[in-house]
């Protein structure tokens, strides 16, 4: 379990949640949907999540603008971690993030209608922030040039999951004033997106491509100039999520592998009894915890008030690190069958490889710790 | 003591922690080493009465035994508030922490009375005399025997690697006192108090030079029946606990430091020694940033779910799995970035620490349990993996072949 301080109605969530997806998405599932996503049902077990509450735990969309419910990221960390075991596709990540940008920024009456959409499954959005893989807002290249009545935006972002399925995109862009927040309709002319092979089949990417695309000014979320700080409260509610998303993958594929070795015989006894595997098996835990505990860090930053983007780097930076370490440590305790396609090993590795690259890469988020905690102080001016 | 007495919020009692710590103790210095000089024992006695009067000795103690009854997350805050000061846990941290906390749980009334209070206050030192010169990770497999003799136990054997022994008033000393069950179904733990008649200690010089561990012989020793630790042949289930109690201290608040404090040294020195914008430096401390900020998040992890009981015991040892080899790499990559001065330095110079904290290292995975010993906890305790075969299982010890 990855956070031990939830209350009483959070690991019901847990529970309801896990019991719901091994029902409705039990591995074959999986499998079914990397041969052809339309023949899996993930669409409209999707819709049944929203029903359940998987995109309204963040709030209501009475609440635009208002900000979002104070256990929201825990709520939702919850849903993650389950989705991680499961594996399932689904664009909670996404649709979340772009909820919790109107939440927090969003107005007027079609932000508030967009935002009810989402919240019940009827509409998915995604959120188009990566460029040349950076992820925060000082990769934001796009530009917003003003136009009569309105914007028009250029550049590219990629990679942007769930592009193709999605009816909404918030892209930030940069305007003479400033990086601004627009959400924008995904079928709105000099938009283009174009499917990605991915190393996990089970997520689907796509590279967005905006030319001359005119958004009516009731598009910017929040004031005109100010997302630089909205782009860094996204990118830390989604690192965190996706560490709650992985670390449900990671404990999965190695609790398999724990009982794997208890019955797997060699040399006349189980090969979880000879130190050599023992050991490793014991590092991995160490890691695995470990990345737990960063990761619940990062979920309570989220909701205290202006945390700050450490938390997160420091989580995806430790959990990028360890928790493919681990998944490839378990697909090679299992030996030979490990490798087969049809042993489950595999999709645990491609889910936690793709996490690890996808919102920045341990690098990535190693650099920006560099920057704002181990050499803060040699780096930056101090306030006085 | 009583359920409904209030504990202090965190931020008053951090609060009041700074002001003592600033009124009453010596602060850290760079050329603070780890000699324990004469006058050096005596500050730090003096300091640790200090403590205790003043409440902060035995933070999650019983009050009747002269403890606080507080929980770790005081204890923490105490910790990060007294992490510049230089207090006396090189001399009663063991006592404390280990063998004070270990009499706690499984001594008797009379037992923890008499010694717990003293303890805290650091009149008493306590050491483990647990590891014997034929065997270290084999715990159980130890032969130093015991006998019943009326109303005392007459001790032969030999302890060693018995840390600060040469300053102890008293052991705890597991010892065989059946030959006829299991290895594990014969042992007794007892009191020895260190100045009974045939005790000897003697010295061990050790890798950094310095003579602080000890070994311990004895000869005919008497014991009296009263300083029996619970039952006797039961001693196995004390040492399991005592072990457990050490790996979450060791992991916990180290014994060794706060990592972070060590860390930021090291920024320190990079940027003493002009490395601070070289990016190579500064990746690979970014790098160990990341692993010191994860195993203190682990240890506030495991800390509170051991004790609400939410996570199982054995965690202590996954504490230590992960603590011991970072202080190592730590003083490793210390050493590196003090240079050549770090491995020939002038005399007098406080470059020294460095060579000093990088050997004193070596020890961090070794003590208190090797750390293939907690891989081998964590599989076995954790995980519930087998044990590896013995073809012995069930006999007498007095039949299978011992160290």
């Amino acid at each position: 379990m990855l956070n031990l301080e939830l209350t009483t109605d959070q690991k019901l969530l847990f529970d309801t949640t896990t019991r719901f997806l091994k029902k409705r998405w039990p591995i074959e599932q999986v499998r079914r949907y990397i041969e052809d996503p339309a023949a899996s049902n993930q669409a409209s077990i999707w819709r049944e999540a929203a029903e359940l509450g998987w995109t309204s735990l963040l709030g209501q969309p009475i609440d635009v603008g208002n900000g979002v419910a104070e256990d929201g990221a825990t709520n939702l960390a919850v849903v993650a971690e389950a989705i991680g075991g499961a594996l399932f596709p689904a664009p909670l990540i996404p649709t979340n993030i772009v909820a919790f940008s109107l939440l927090r920024w969003g107005s007027g009456d079609e932000q508030c209608r967009l935002l009810d959409a989402l919240l019940d499954g009827t509409e998915i959005a995604t959120w188009a922030v990566a460029e040349d893989d950076c992820w925060g807002q000082d990769a934001q290249h796009a530009t917003a040039s003003v136009t009569r009545d309105g914007y028009r935006l250029d550049g590219v972002k990629s990679p942007v999951e769930f592009a193709d399925e999605a009816h909404h995109l918030l892209i930030a862009a940069r305007t003479p004033k400033g990086l601004t927040q627009f959400v924008v309709p995904a079928d709105v002319a000099g938009l283009s997106r174009t499917p990605l092979q991915s190393l996990d089949p089970t997520r689907r990417f796509s590279r967005v491509e905006m030319r001359g695309v005119h958004v009516a000014s009731t598009s910017v979320v929040g004031d005109v100039g100010t997302a630089e700080h909205a782009v860094e409260s996204e990118l830390a509610l989604a690192v965190a999520l996706q560490c709650a998303e992985t670390i449900g993958a990671a404990e999965r594929i190695y609790e398999m592998t724990v009982s794997y070795v208890k019955e797997r015989k060699s040399f006349g006894r189980p090969i979880g009894s000879y130190q050599a595997l023992k050991h490793r098996l014991a590092d991995m835990l160490l890691w695995l915890e470990s990345a737990k505990a960063v990761t619940v860090a990062a979920i309570n930053a989220v909701t205290a008030v202006d945390a700050g983007s450490v938390p997160a780097s420091l989580a995806k930076a430790y959990v990028g690190y360890r928790c493919p370490s681990i998944v490839r440590e378990c697909l090679q305790l299992h030996g030979g069958i490990g490798f087969t396609w049809e042993h489950d090993a595999h999709l645990y590795l491609r889910r936690v490889e793709s996490n690890a690259a996808i919102f920045g890469d341990t690098d990535y988020h190693s650099e920006r710790l560099s920057r704002q905690a181990v050499f803060a102080s040699t780096t930056q001016p101090q306030p006085s | 003591m009583t359920a409904t007495t209030q504990l202090p919020d965190l931020s008053a009692y951090r609060r009041e922690a700074h002001d003592w710590l600033a009124a009453n103790a010596p602060r850290k210095v760079d050329t603070d080493d780890a000699v324990l000089t004469p006058e050096r024992i005596e500050e730090m006695q003096d300091l640790q009465k200090r403590l205790h009067a003043a409440g902060y000795a035995g933070f999650t103690f019983p009050v009747d035994y002269g403890g606080q009854a507080l929980t770790l997350a005081h204890e923490q805050v105490f910790l990060e508030e007294a992490s510049g000061y230089r207090l006396p846990n090189q001399l009663v941290g063991v006592s404390i922490n280990i063998l004070g906390a270990t009499i706690v749980e499984f001594g008797s009334d009379e037992q923890k009375r008499s010694h717990v209070p003293r303890i805290l206050s650091g009149q008493e030192l306590w050491v483990q005399l647990l590891s014997e010169p034929s065997g270290g990770s084999d715990l159980a497999g130890l032969v130093t025997s015991a006998s019943k003799d009326g109303d005392a136990y007459v001790i032969n054997g030999q302890k060693t690697w018995s840390s600060l022994g040469y300053l102890a008033d008293y052991g705890l000393c597991p010892v065989r006192t059946s030959w006829d069950v299991p290895k594990h179904r014969g042992i007794s733990v007892l009191i020895i108090a260190l100045d009974s008649p045939g005790v000897e200690v003697r010295r061990i010089r050790q890798i950094t030079g310095q003579t602080e561990f000890c070994e311990v012989f004895l000869t005919d020793v008497r014991v009296p029946v009263a300083n029996l630790v619970g039952e006797e042949n039961e001693g196995w289930r004390i040492l399991k606990g005592l072990l457990e109690i050490e790996h979450s201290w060791v992991g916990r608040v180290g014994g060794r430091g706060d990592l972070s404090d060590v860390f930021f040294s090291l920024i320190a020195l990079a940027e003493r020694r002009g490395l601070a914008e070289d990016p190579i430096v500064r990746r690979r401390l970014t790098e160990l940033y990341v692993l010191v900020s994860a195993q203190k998040l682990l240890a506030q992890r495991v800390s509170e779910g051991t004790s609400s009981g939410k996570l199982p015991a054995g965690y202590g040892s996954l504490l230590k799995l992960g603590d011991s080899p970072l202080r190592q790499r730590l003083s490793e990559f210390a050493l590196q970035l003090a240079g050549s001065e770090g491995v020939a330095w002038a005399a007098g110079s406080a470059m020294a620490q460095y060579a000093d904290a990088f050997l004193n290292s070596r020890s961090a995975t070794i003590a208190g349990g090797t750390t293939e010993m907690q891989r081998n906890n964590v599989s076995e305790r954790i995980l519930g993996l087998p044990r590896e075969p013995t073809p012995f299982a069930g006999a007498a010890f007095k039949d299978v072949p011992h160290n």
